[in-house]
């Protein structure tokens, strides 16, 4: 017994040593993510589904082009150019296009060297070495330290630092989404067919959310999120509309450096009753609320917990109306 | 005759009662509410079982019915077979009740759909005890193990009825009902653009555009021309 404990006390500060280095591993697999050409075949599993998908990536002059194409069912896919991210929906004859405007915020964090906010909330450890698709790696795991956000565990390649394999893990250290190489090819130059989309989407009907990419000033969208949980803070506030909407939604991203948050605030029209309630899918919690009119819906990978507390604390500020 | 027994109300689903027999239980069905929800979970259960379900159910068809019915002024007997106008295609059901009017079928379907869109309601609005994200899911949570968890699931739907089995009878106040057949897609929206807009830069690597290409059932409303 004695023993045992004498053992693990040495252990402890064994354990925090061990942890060194995985930030920097971790930079270095972003680096990777965004700077190295490779295309594959990838295993998506989510609950019980489990579908392959194939995934090409090339660095360009002009920035990252990526395309995502399901291989199961509906051959669904997602070609992003820089930030505009575009999603073809065959199976509903509709495209989605959108502009990402919330940044590398987590990225800018690693290399400002402003972690030191994330380990409040996160532990990082290393669990050991692993093969997948072939490629020798190690393995990471990411721990959080309260109940509103999840973990990761991530199998980066030992040369090149390429994600190979990652997992969303829940309170209780369960899978709820995983997605993994079945094989992988790191080139120079990544066939270009393999970038295209395998349709133009021209008898489709587009939803385009053009008129993205303004931030605006929080403090005056006419909005109040009365309670985040510890760590997170609003990393982005934009109005842009949503598919199927004419109108301007309110578009709040709150992050704490890892898990991102969606808050959207969308006028409800005439006769048009809010759904609310909580939605689970996967790792992707919802929880949706009717305010002052407005159809709230707080979307994110993070427990059911975090949506709900972020959701129920959305208000109706009426100073600037 | 205001409490039928189990074997009763079965004869009465597989019409095997006499004209007596049957025209007393079903005066009994009318008089008594929770006899009705008997009937509808008892419709339910076989449908279920006989993978008839339709794969949505609007809640207001029902709605619509029940109004219709109430304005009825007695059913004493099942009448004639006649054209009726609201039953709906998708509730049509196969040759249990054949021989019993098309009206009462009409309420027996009415009451079961009624039921689902409850019980689906419900579940949507039950809260999970905090921390724990235990709601109405498609994901892998095991299935209860009684003959409903077999029930077809409707694509992408957080109010499917594979919860009905596991459903406490809780209720949400103060909500208004949710049309279940728009749920779907109007979550839709905000989940997709939640994706497309995440952050590629987050240890998830490309898995938000997985969760994209991978969900089922994406169906846009009110197409907006380019």
């Amino acid at each position: 017994m004695k023993r045992a404990f004498i053992f693990l006390c040495l252990c402890l500060p064994l354990q925090v040593f061990a942890s060194d280095g995985v930030i920097e591993d971790l930079g270095r697999m972003q680096q990777a993510l965004q700077n190295l050409n490779y295309y594959g075949t990838m295993v998506f599993m989510q609950g019980g589904d489990v579908q392959s998908m194939r995934l090409a990536h090339q660095r360009m002059a002009d920035g990252e082009h990526e395309r995502i194409v399901n291989l199961n069912g509906s051959p669904r896919e997602v070609i992003r150019q820089g930030d505009r991210v575009v999603c073809y929906l065959p199976d509903s004859r509709s495209v989605t296009v959108s502009q990402r405007h919330n940044g590398n915020s987590w990225l800018s964090k690693l290399i400002a060297n402003d972690f030191a906010l994330l380990q409040d909330f996160y532990r990082f450890e290393r669990e050991g070495k692993d093969r997948i698709a072939g490629f020798e790696a190690q393995i990471i795991r990411i721990r959080p330290t309260d109940g509103f956000r999840y973990g990761y565990r991530v199998w980066l390649d030992d040369d090149s630092a390429l994600l190979l394999k990652s997992q969303l893990l829940s309170e209780d250290a369960k899978v709820l989404e995983e997605m993994m190489f079945a094989d992988l090819s790191i080139v120079d130059r990544v066939p270009a067919e393999m970038l295209q989309a395998s349709t133009d989407g021209k008898d489709f009907t587009w939803y385009e959310d053009d008129v993205a990419g303004f931030e605006e000033d929080a403090d005056r969208s006419g909005w109040r999120i009365g309670h985040l949980p510890p760590g997170f803070r609003i990393t982005s506030y934009t109005r842009h509309p949503l598919p199927d909407s004419e109108q301007l939604a309110d578009h709040f991203v709150v992050s704490d450096g890892l898990a991102s948050v969606s808050v959207y605030m969308e006028r409800l029209g005439e006769g048009q009753h809010a759904f609310v309630g909580p939605y689970k899918r996967g790792a992707v919690n919802v929880f949706s609320a009717s305010v002052a009119g407005h159809q709230v819906v707080v979307v994110g990978e993070v427990p059911a917990a975090t949506v709900k507390l972020i959701a129920t604390s959305v208000a109706r500020v009426d100073d600037d109306d | 005759m205001t409490n039928l027994s189990d074997e009763r109300l079965s004869s009465l689903m597989d019409d095997e009662l006499d004209e007596n027999d049957r025209r007393l239980a079903i005066e009994a069905l009318l008089k008594d509410g929770e006899q009705r929800a008997r009937w509808g979970r008892y419709h339910l259960a076989s449908d279920a079982l006989h993978h008839t379900l339709p794969e949505r159910i609007d809640p207001h068809f029902a709605a619509r019915v029940m109004a219709a019915i109430e304005q009825e002024p007695t059913i004493l007997a099942p009448p004639p077979p006649r054209r009726e106008a609201e039953a709906p295609a998708e509730a049509q059901r196969p040759a249990a009740v054949a021989g019993m009017g098309k009206r009462f079928t009409g309420m027996a379907v009415a009451a079961s759909v009624a039921m689902l869109a409850v019980l689906g309601v419900q579940v949507f609005h039950d809260n999970p005890p905090s921390g724990a994200p235990v709601v109405a899911s498609v994901d892998s949570t095991p299935m209860p193990s009684n003959t409903l968890a077999r029930l077809p699931q409707p694509p992408m739907s957080g109010v499917t009825l594979a919860s009905v089995g596991s459903s406490s009878a809780r209720r949400n106040q103060g909500h208004p009902p949710i049309d279940l057949q728009r749920i779907d897609p109007r979550l839709q929206k905000y989940l997709i653009n939640h994706s497309q807009q995440v952050s590629r830069a987050t240890l998830q690597g490309a898995m938000p555009y997985a969760r994209l290409v991978a969900q089922p059932g994406v169906v846009l409303q009110r197409p907006v021309q380019r």
